[in-house]
């Protein structure tokens, strides 16, 4: 291969990173159109490094097209996104992926991969970088976080849904980025798995990552994030922390059904409940 | 990644114990660029498999040459060549190998170098061709059930060809058989491309339907061509329908080796950017392909590895379709593994499936795209079935 190596792009720089409290991705006056339809309307919105940011509403509020926006993969109509200080589109696709990573609600695979090649795929990004000889470390480690290390060698077809939300959760840990943008990332997934992949996004956090989160279910947003935005039809209905966002008054508005918001008897965290 | 592993990730000590073993399974198991001992081995084989029957081969026919001589006679090629340079730069040397075995049948030499080597060349330059298509296709559409002779490419290519020979544009030389080949292959590559995909896939039933449709319209342009077509062209127009290697020679060797090292460079340099291609279009793109930019170059290297597989041989089906599936069951579907043995796997079973054209029935030489489609029609079919029960419908 070394003949080969010739006509390979020149190794990349790897992107500094981020410091703590600096704008991770930035979106001002955001607009998307979608089949004629203004799916999102004007919506401003900051992420910092070191925090994890909650995207809730209800079904059509726009919490994916926000995130496909958010990861540079739907045009704007107006308004612009900024990943680490510049304009999503004066990055190339390349640049991009060293910089965040993006995990899908439908996760696809054509030919029979096992779970260890799959996770692989997240270093794909780093292979022409001095990043590169740590490649088994983070695939192993992205393994062990997300709890698909005892079934690596198991073809990635056979998998039940939730294992496989967590292999492709791990093939994005994996890709070591800046930033993360999961799209409801706990859908498929049993409690206990639920609350470990939170976990995860907190650690990640922690270590001065920035981490977008789209979430249905409102306990897990409000034992988790640092910030939540809701959305409404398109619009952001609010943002702020769980405790300034998370009210009976706003959610019943937004979900259009009685919602309660109380704290735990036991430990005093916010807890949020439909009326029955 | 420094995240922190929560305590409960691991339940049992039965389970941390298989984690570990996991764990380094995965940290010694570097098969990322370099590869691993199983990957030669495959790699190895096939070569090996192939330059056996290649010599076989070639001392096959109503002239029956044994082994040790067609080495004997490939020496002795080379040492006509070298003594041809030596006389040329007049050092009155001898070249060293004049005393390698000749074949004992007085015409021995002339046909192993006039007929039987150019249609052995030809025939693992287009079994190498095809399943390289077929597995670029394969990655390309996200659908294994792509081929080129099943969606319409190679009858495009063949399209492109004959348009060649009925104008008289041939006459110019081979390689404009070659270069119109090429063009038909992209021409519609190109159209079934835009035509089955839907929100950055396809489906089964879409790509087999457009096939059809395809293959309806090309296949009516050749049934045009042979109508129109002078006797003498008309009789190399059926041949081409059918696919054979009757025709095979130095030059049309020349002709489309180009194409075909060009395509294999092009795909070769793809593989990695295949494999994210399974992961579905938007999350290939996440991982830093240039989606776009890949979808062209893999077309036009379709086209290529198709022209030349189709321009001096006709449509040779199934190849594409077969040869990718069965070394996915041996080496995985890793494309830097998948390409290279699917280009030696190709060779390997258009080589022999020519074998048996010319001697299945003695004194004959049976179309080499009738015996393909015998056996990968049914292939076909078996693949269908078992793409629609793991799917669970046709998706």
């Amino acid at each position: 291969m070394s003949l080969l190596d010739v006509f390979r792009a020149p190794p990349t720089a790897v992107p500094e990173p981020l410091a703590a409290g600096q704008e991770a991705i930035s979106c001002f006056g955001a607009s998307v159109e979608l089949g004629g339809r203004t799916v999102l309307h004007d919506v401003d919105l900051t992420i910092l490094a070191g925090e994890v940011l909650a995207l809730v509403g209800p079904n059509g509020a726009g919490k994916s097209t926000l995130l496909a926006a958010l990861a540079g993969d739907v045009p704007l109509r107006s308004g612009e996104i900024r990943l680490a200080g510049k304009p999503l589109k004066h990055w190339r696709a390349q640049e991009l992926a060293l910089r965040r990573a993006v995990l899908l609600q439908q996760v696809q695979l054509s030919f029979p991969f096992n779970v260890l090649d799959v996770v692989r795929m997240g270093r794909a990004p780093w292979s022409n970088t001095a990043a590169a000889e740590h490649d088994d470390e983070l695939v192993s480690a992205a393994m062990l976080a997300t709890d698909v290390t005892h079934f690596a060698h198991r073809k990635f077809y056979y998998l039940s849904g939730g294992e496989k939300a967590r292999v492709a959760l791990a093939r994005v840990l994996a890709q070591d980025t800046a930033v993360l943008m999961l799209d409801e990332p706990t859908a498929a997934l049993d409690l206990r798995h639920q609350e470990l992949v939170l976990q995860v996004a907190r650690a990640h956090a922690a270590t001065g990552r920035a981490v977008v989160v789209v979430l249905h279910d409102l306990n897990l947003a409000a034992g988790y994030a640092d910030k939540v935005a809701v959305l409404d039809q398109g619009r952001l209905a609010a943002l702020g922390t769980p405790a300034e966002v998370l009210t009976e008054e706003l959610l019943s508005r937004v979900y259009q059904y009685g919602i309660d918001v109380m704290p735990h008897p036991v430990s005093g965290r916010t807890v949020v409940l439909p009326r029955r | 990644m420094t995240a922190t592993i929560p305590s409960e990730a691991v339940t049992s000590a039965e389970e941390a114990e298989e984690s570990k073993e996991s764990a380094a399974a995965a940290k010694t198991g570097q098969a990322k660029t370099k590869r691993t001992a199983k990957d030669r081995l495959i790699l190895g084989i096939l070569a090996a498999a192939l330059a056996v029957t290649a010599l076989v081969a070639a001392g096959t026919g109503q002239l029956h040459i044994a082994p040790v001589e067609v080495i004997g006679s490939i020496i002795h090629g080379f040492n006509n060549w070298l003594q041809g340079w030596l006389d040329y730069f007049g050092t009155g040397w001898n070249a060293p190998f004049g005393s390698a075995p000749l074949p004992e049948h007085a015409r021995g030499y002339e046909t192993l170098w006039s007929v039987r080597f150019p249609r052995v060349v030809l025939a693992m330059i287009v079994g190498a061709a095809l399943a390289c298509a077929g597995t670029v296709m394969q990655g390309v559409f996200g659908n294994p059930l792509a081929e080129p002779a099943v969606v319409g490419v190679s009858s495009g290519a063949a399209v492109g060809a004959s348009t060649a020979i009925v104008t008289g544009l041939a006459t110019q030389g081979n390689w404009v058989v070659a270069i119109c080949a090429f063009l038909g292959g992209l021409i519609t590559t190109l159209l079934v491309y835009s035509l089955s995909r839907s929100k950055g896939r396809t489906e089964v039933v879409t790509l087999v339907l457009t096939g059809i449709a395809v293959n309806a319209f090309t296949f009516a342009m050749i049934a045009f061509y042979t109508y129109v077509a002078d006797p003498n062209a008309r009789e190399q127009l059926i041949f081409w329908q059918l696919g054979s290697l009757n025709g095979a020679s130095w030059l049309s060797v020349a002709s489309v080796l180009p194409l075909l090292l060009a395509g294999l460079f092009m795909a070769f340099m793809a593989a990695g950017k295949l494999d994210l291609l399974a992961l579905g279009e938007r999350s290939a793109r996440h991982l830093g392909v240039n989606v776009e930019r890949l979808r062209m170059t893999m077309i036009v290297t379709v086209a290529l590895l198709v022209g030349a597989g189709v321009a001096f041989t006709g449509i040779v089906s199934f190849v594409g379709l077969v040869v990718p599936h069965l070394i996915r069951i041996i080496a995985g579907p890793g494309h830097k593994l998948l390409l290279p043995a699917s280009a030696l796997g190709g060779a390997l079973l258009v080589l022999l499936a020519d074998l048996g054209a010319r001697t299945l029935v003695t004194y004959s030489d049976l179309p080499l795209g009738m015996l393909t489609a015998l056996i990968g029609g049914p292939f076909f079919f078996w693949l269908l079935r078992r793409t629609r029960n793991e799917q669970g419908g046709w998706a």
